[in-house]
């Protein structure tokens, strides 16, 4: 190889490695910026998760509920007078056990 | 000749280039190596920043792990004094809208930044959003949103800045806060939002949430039958409180007048106040369980042990008066608690003598619970050195001696626990309970059972009776100290008492402040008892 080709080769080189540098680094702030879109997107969704939350909690509140069960529904708070015990008559446990059929 | 002109020419140009080339290569040398730091400082300046994240408030949840405390948005709006376009407009807008912001407007002329206001209402930001004013900017702030408004005396509150005020909010404050973590990024010169790179400086601590004892639902049915009882008596003033006689965890504790966590726009203090925790007063009736125990534990008595109550309503013991509600003849010890007599009470506890304070400071009377809960009373019980004459008749029957709701709590439980006095808890951890005992002999707590349940049976106690739960139980009916004296019209009406089945118990104590025609407690607060007791087995056993 003379040494203009050799020159030439070495030149080709470092271009190409300039080139593929140049394309790591494009790469990287490419992947960089959408993960920071991501980070930004999930930050929107978990102040909409907190925001409904909040509503969750503000609409199960239980003097809320309480009011819309005495209002709406006529219900009214129970007591222990209430409460009635109902014995409950368990069937005996089967422990017969079958005998195998002999083979005949 | 020519040539020489041009030699000269020639030197002339190079000379001239020379010396350019001579000032690039100083000025090079001034930034590059002489003022190097400068440089490279306003450099990095302009990308590199520095950012503080500060961890969300951690929540708090109740003993079921509903959340009791959790982070919502607020607003606040500011406007920047230096920078303003429609100076005239704004002035106009904050004048019929925000007044005292319209008066701070004067000092803050020459400010960079102003606060309209903080923590702005629905109506107060859409009044904003509808004035359209560029001069007005909305800043996002984190504060708290309380979704069981009964546990506002317990829980506290934030401030504006979201630090914690009162209550549990400002005992645990650090551990919900956390500390903010450093981070440092790289960006180019122009862009706001994207970085090149993130470098964390310093690590902040997270924020942590912490578990209550405390049943938010169990809580509200307490506030409502309490706000109830109070409504009906036309009272002034109430509390209540359940405990695990076992673990010393709180599982209830109201307070009436309260307020709302989230309406905190005009706090009055006094609501604020967790009462069972943070009010002390004379007892009445109720002391009489432990000056019993004092007796009993003494030896002093027995159950049977026949007592001359003389059947009257009044009388005098050792030249000094002492009056009783109903006259009784000899009875027994035990029924002198049954009928909550006086005399009885003051002839035997005569023989106790100086060890009832012994008595009453042993079972945690006259000192802190070990709660830790901002605001906590100690209460008060006289001293023998400071005795007079009158003083162990009136601390027999509950004066001269100041107890709050949780120390009552507490030395009831431990007639239930074998004798253990529990140090009372609000947090849920995995640290073991503490106690110390067992501080009477099995006989004596036996024999105080079984005179507690004979109240319940027979005495002022027995409205106080739950239908297939043993109930212990005692009233008190207090006269209240009015600018120095005592009202005989005007009491406090309060209830020890326990409930117990299988591996199922509960202290629960209460009372209540005056009401519209003088009565007992055994009309009031042994009632209110029943129903918190109710309330807490459908609660918690069989609505679970």
């Amino acid at each position: 190889m003379t040494n203009k080709q050799l020159l030439f080769l070495v030149a080709l080189i470092n271009v190409i490695m300039m080139f593929l540098l140049i394309y790591k680094q494009n790469k990287i702030i490419k992947e960089l910026y959408q993960l920071q879109q991501l980070h930004e997107k999930k930050n929107e969704l978990l102040e909409k998760n907190k925001e409904l939350l909040l509503q969750l909690h503000k609409n199960t509140q239980l003097s809320k509920i309480e009011q819309i069960a005495n209002n709406n529904f006529d219900l009214q708070r129970m007591t222990l007078k209430d409460v009635s015990k109902i014995p409950i008559d368990t069937p005996p446990i089967d422990t017969s056990i079958e005998e195998p059929h002999a083979n005949t | 000749m020519q040539t020489h002109n041009n030699f000269v020419r020639s030197l002339f140009v190079i000379i001239i280039f020379s010396i350019i080339y001579g000032i690039i290569a100083f000025n090079l040398y001034l930034i590059q190596i002489q003022q190097n730091t400068f440089f490279k400082d306003l450099g990095e300046k302009q990308y590199n920043i520095t950012i503080q994240t500060f961890p969300q408030r951690g929540y708090i949840y109740d003993r079921n792990n509903n959340a009791v405390a959790i982070n919502k948005d607020s607003f606040a709006a500011f406007i920047l004094p230096k920078t303003l376009t429609q100076k005239d407009a704004l002035l106009k807008f904050l004048q019929k809208h925000f007044a005292l912001a319209y008066e701070r407007f004067e000092q803050y002329n020459n400010k960079h930044f102003m606060f309209i206001k903080r923590n702005l209402s629905d109506q107060e930001l859409e009044c904003i959003n509808n004035a359209q004013l560029c001069d007005i900017h909305i800043l996002k702030e984190s504060s708290r949103f309380y979704p069981y408004e009964s546990l506002g005396p317990i829980l506290g509150i934030t401030d504006v800045d979201n630090h914690g005020q009162f209550g549990l909010e400002m005992l645990y404050n650090k551990t919900l806060q956390g500390t903010a973590t450093t981070y440092k990024l790289k960006k180019d010169a122009k862009s706001h939002h994207f970085y090149f790179s993130k470098e964390m400086m310093q690590q902040g601590n997270q924020a942590a949430a912490i578990t209550i004892t405390l049943d938010g639902i169990l809580q509200h049915k307490f506030q409502t039958i309490l706000q109830e009882t109070i409504a009906q008596h036309g009272s002034v003033e109430g509390a209540a409180l359940s405990m695990d006689p076992d673990t010393g965890e709180i599982i209830a504790c109201v307070s009436y007048p309260t307020f709302n966590p989230n309406d905190t726009k005009k706090l009055n203090m006094e609501e604020t106040k967790c009462k069972p925790i943070s009010n002390c007063f004379e007892t009445g009736s109720v002391i009489k369980v432990f000056a019993a125990l004092a007796a009993l534990q003494e030896g002093v008595t027995t159950l049977d042990e026949e007592i001359d109550c003389e059947n009257v309503k009044e009388t005098y013991i050792d030249h000094l008066r002492v009056r009783t509600v109903y006259p009784c003849g000899k009875i027994t010890f035990k029924e002198v608690m049954q009928y909550s007599n006086n005399i009885g009470m003051v002839k035997v506890i005569k023989r106790v003598g100086t060890d009832l304070y012994d008595t009453y400071t042993a079972v945690g009377f006259g000192s802190l619970t070990g709660v830790h809960f901002p605001g906590e009373q100690k209460g008060f019980v006289n001293h023998p050195k400071n005795w007079s004459a009158y003083s162990i008749q009136s601390l027999a029957y509950g004066y001269e001696i100041t107890t709050s709701l949780l120390q009552l709590a507490r030395a009831f439980s431990l007639l239930i626990n074998g004798g253990y006095l529990v140090t009372p808890k609000l947090i849920k951890n995995n640290s073991p309970t503490q106690s110390v005992g067992p501080l009477f002999s099995k006989k004596t707590l036996d024999d105080m059972k079984e005179m507690l349940l004979s109240n319940m049976q027979a005495g002022c106690g027995t409205k106080a009776n739950v239908a297939d739960y043993t109930t212990y139980g005692k009233t008190g009916t207090a006269n209240l100290l009015i600018n120095g004296q005592y009202d005989e019209d005007r009491h406090l009406y309060t209830f020890i008492g326990a409930i117990e089945k299988d591996a199922y118990r509960r202290v629960i104590v209460c009372y209540v402040k005056d009401s519209k025609r003088a009565t007992y407690a055994s009309q009031i607060s042994a009632p209110l008892f029943r129903q918190l007791a109710e309330t807490s087995i459908l609660h918690e056993l069989i609505n679970k």
